[in-house]
């Protein structure tokens, strides 16, 4: 095992400091909102928190592996409306469900592997490539819809995201499974540990004979993929694919992943962390709407909390350079 | 011998008339382009279907274009414009992708006296003659009214928008204001913001009608939370207990429509705009004694296209949009 001195082993705690500051926040929130809305505790309510949460939160532990190899990934909302939209024009000509799934998840990892083959490889800048990948994967979604709906989806291709075991969605158990699997992969699995590594000191690990460029790759095919199912998730659960699905989700996972403990500075990063932080997120937002705030001020203090976890970061930040 | 000379002058006699009469049938022809953002969208085909009709009425000497990117760039569109501008085309018409970025070559076309007539979305900071749209204000009002025939005093309604964009508060505030003019005792119980988004609106909406288990109608206030509410509404389970007024006509408000789950919508009429507009810049295209010194000939400089709720008996045309090349 590779240890870098001064560097602490997060990836063997699931619960660093910041998942029990996040916990201790959600618990805090919770009573609150019980106590001000009986909407809020009813079993039905949290069902459809848990599930309004399910594509943001795919898509924010695919951008806390790629933060973890300090990467940034621009293009995931793009990448998730041109996988739903190849989706679902593939199922509206009549395509086997499992060939739509397959060729839409294809386009998707594709896309990944564009942006970690330019990052990984060429050294271009994350930024920049995935900045570009934006725009050019939602260009194609526009350009193949012309601004179109596509309905006309089968029901059983909507039943993976309407379908219900003892009442809560599919999405939700498959979600958590992700989230399960991921955490021990982080945890376990020598590649993703070897991220964390690699996220530090990108030199210092290639030295070591660590495969810096295929698993920076690797971490963007992810990223994406991740993208990938939260599409495939969304157009069933809505019966339909749009071309503007997932316009501005990259910020809302960059947003989760940072207060959950991942740097834009990277080699830090927790599954755990980022699953408090968007359930976090979606808590205040359905706390919002039962508490009637005004819509003006909804995406303020979205906003605001995201200035403050990157402000925390970076201190944070500031604080392990100078010891 | 004389037969052929008799052929021969026939021919030449046809041969001047057709000779003659090509420069007078070119000058006879007109073109005018339509320049929008989305080319090959529902909503497009529709508008450059009422030019066309508009441009079939006027007569056979009218040509008609559909220019513009498929996505939605408005700097190709200003693009577009300028060419059209060169070409020294009798009209233009065009919605704006962006006001900013399109009012350079529209005042351009204007200034080499191609009389230019927006549709659908303005650019009011231009040179440009006339605009053919929705009234947001009145069509946010025809909601109003509609709901209020629906449940009177009864209806308690969320409103699903979000923050930004001047024609989503014009639609709230005309639906509030006829809501409550012809149904007092009505009520707008919450507003809630859909970030714009189909999702968006999903989320928001099942949890305001958790927090408010009066509310019995949703009034979209645009095109994505329509199928957001009835999402909302089918993992409530209270299908068929909530009205919903969607708005414009995607298919996949209509399919909701069809099956029950939206009550109605707010349909546009995209194609009065293209209607309109073709009529508009044909008008300014053509100087009259009275309008004589301008430039351009006689038009309106704001056409309001109306709106028209629509229900499960009146989807049917819109059913199969138009498609152009």
């Amino acid at each position: 095992m590779i240890k870098f001195p001064g560097l602490p082993d997060k990836s063997k705690s699931l619960l660093n400091d910041r998942s029990v500051i996040l916990a201790l926040l959600i618990l805090v929130i919770s009573i609150a909102l019980s106590l001000l809305t009986p909407a809020f505790l009813s079993s039905r309510n949290l069902t459809f928190v848990v599930t309004g949460m399910t594509y943001d939160l795919l898509m924010a532990l695919g951008m806390t592996v790629v933060l973890l190899l300090w990467g940034i990934d621009l293009s995931v909302g793009s990448v998730l409306g041109l996988t739903a939209v190849v989706t679902t024009m593939l199922l509206q000509d009549g395509a086997a469900i499992p060939l739509a799934i397959g060729l839409g998840l294809g386009v998707s990892a594709l896309c990944g592997a564009i942006n970690g083959f330019f990052v990984a490889y060429l050294k271009i800048a994350p930024f920049i490539v995935t900045l570009g990948m934006m725009s050019v994967a939602r260009g194609i979604a526009t350009v193949l819809t012309s601004g179109y709906f596509v309905s006309g989806l089968p029901d059983a291709y909507k039943a993976i995201g309407q379908g219900r075991l003892f009442n809560v969605p599919y999405m939700v158990y498959i979600a958590l499974v992700a989230v399960v699997i991921l955490a021990l992969l982080l945890r376990n699995w020598r590649p993703l540990r070897e991220a964390f590594y690699i996220g530090t000191n990108p030199e210092a690990a290639r030295l070591t004979g660590i495969r810096v460029a295929m698993i920076t790759m690797g971490g963007y095919i992810f990223c994406s993929l991740m993208a990938g199912s939260a599409a495939i998730f969304m157009t069933s659960r809505l019966s339909m694919g749009f071309f503007q699905f997932g316009l501005g989700a990259e910020l809302k996972a960059i947003a989760a992943a940072v207060i959950g403990g991942a740097s834009l500075r990277g080699g830090t990063g927790s599954v755990i962390g980022t699953t408090l932080a968007v359930f976090l997120l979606a808590l205040i937002n359905n706390g919002f709407v039962l508490l009637k705030g005004s819509p003006n001020a909804q995406n303020v203090i979205m906003g605001g909390i995201l200035v403050v976890a990157i402000m925390i970061d970076a201190y944070r930040r500031r604080d392990r350079d100078e010891n | 011998m004389k037969s052929v000379s008799r052929y021969l002058i026939v021919i030449v006699l046809l041969a001047a008339m057709v000779a003659g009469s090509v420069p007078s049938l070119a000058q006879d022809v007109e073109t005018y382009g339509m320049v929008v953002f989305l080319k090959g969208s529902e909503f497009f085909n529709w508008a450059y279907a009422g030019m066309v009709d508009a441009a079939a009425r006027i007569g056979d000497h009218i040509e008609v274009q559909l220019l513009g990117p498929a996505e939605w760039d408005a700097s190709l569109e200003a693009r577009e414009i300028e060419q059209l501008t060169a070409r020294g085309v009798d009209g233009i018409l065009a919605t704006a992708g962006d006001a900013e970025t399109m009012n350079a070559s529209i005042d351009g076309a204007i200034a080499a006296g191609i009389p230019v007539v927006l549709f659908d979305s303005d650019a009011p900071g231009s040179d440009r003659l006339a605009f053919a749209g929705t009234n947001n204000y009145n069509a946010g009002c025809s909601a109003g009214q509609a709901v209020a025939e629906w449940h009177g005093d009864a209806a308690r309604v969320g409103i699903s928008t979000f923050p930004g964009p001047d024609h989503l508060g014009k639609r709230v505030a005309g639906f509030e204001d006829c809501l409550a003019a012809a149904a007092p005792g009505a009520e707008v119980v919450q507003i809630v913001n859909d970030e714009g988004r189909v999702d968006g609106a999903e989320t928001a909406i099942t949890a305001m009608l958790q927090a408010n288990p009066t509310i019995n109608v949703i009034f979209a206030s645009h095109g994505n939370p329509g199928p957001g509410a009835a999402a909302a509404v089918r993992n409530l389970g209270i299908v068929g207990e909530i009205d919903i007024m969607a708005f414009d006509f995607g298919l996949p408000v209509l399919e909701l429509i069809e099956s029950g789950e939206i009550r109605a919508t707010v349909g546009q009429n995209p194609y009065l705009m293209g209607y309109m507009g073709m009529l508009l810049a044909y008008g300014a295209r053509h100087e009259t004694g009275v309008t004589a010194g301008t430039g351009f000939g006689p038009y309106a400089s704001l056409v309001d296209t109306g709106v028209q709720i629509l229900g499960p008996d009146d989807i049917d045309p819109f059913k199969n949009p138009p498609t152009f090349e």
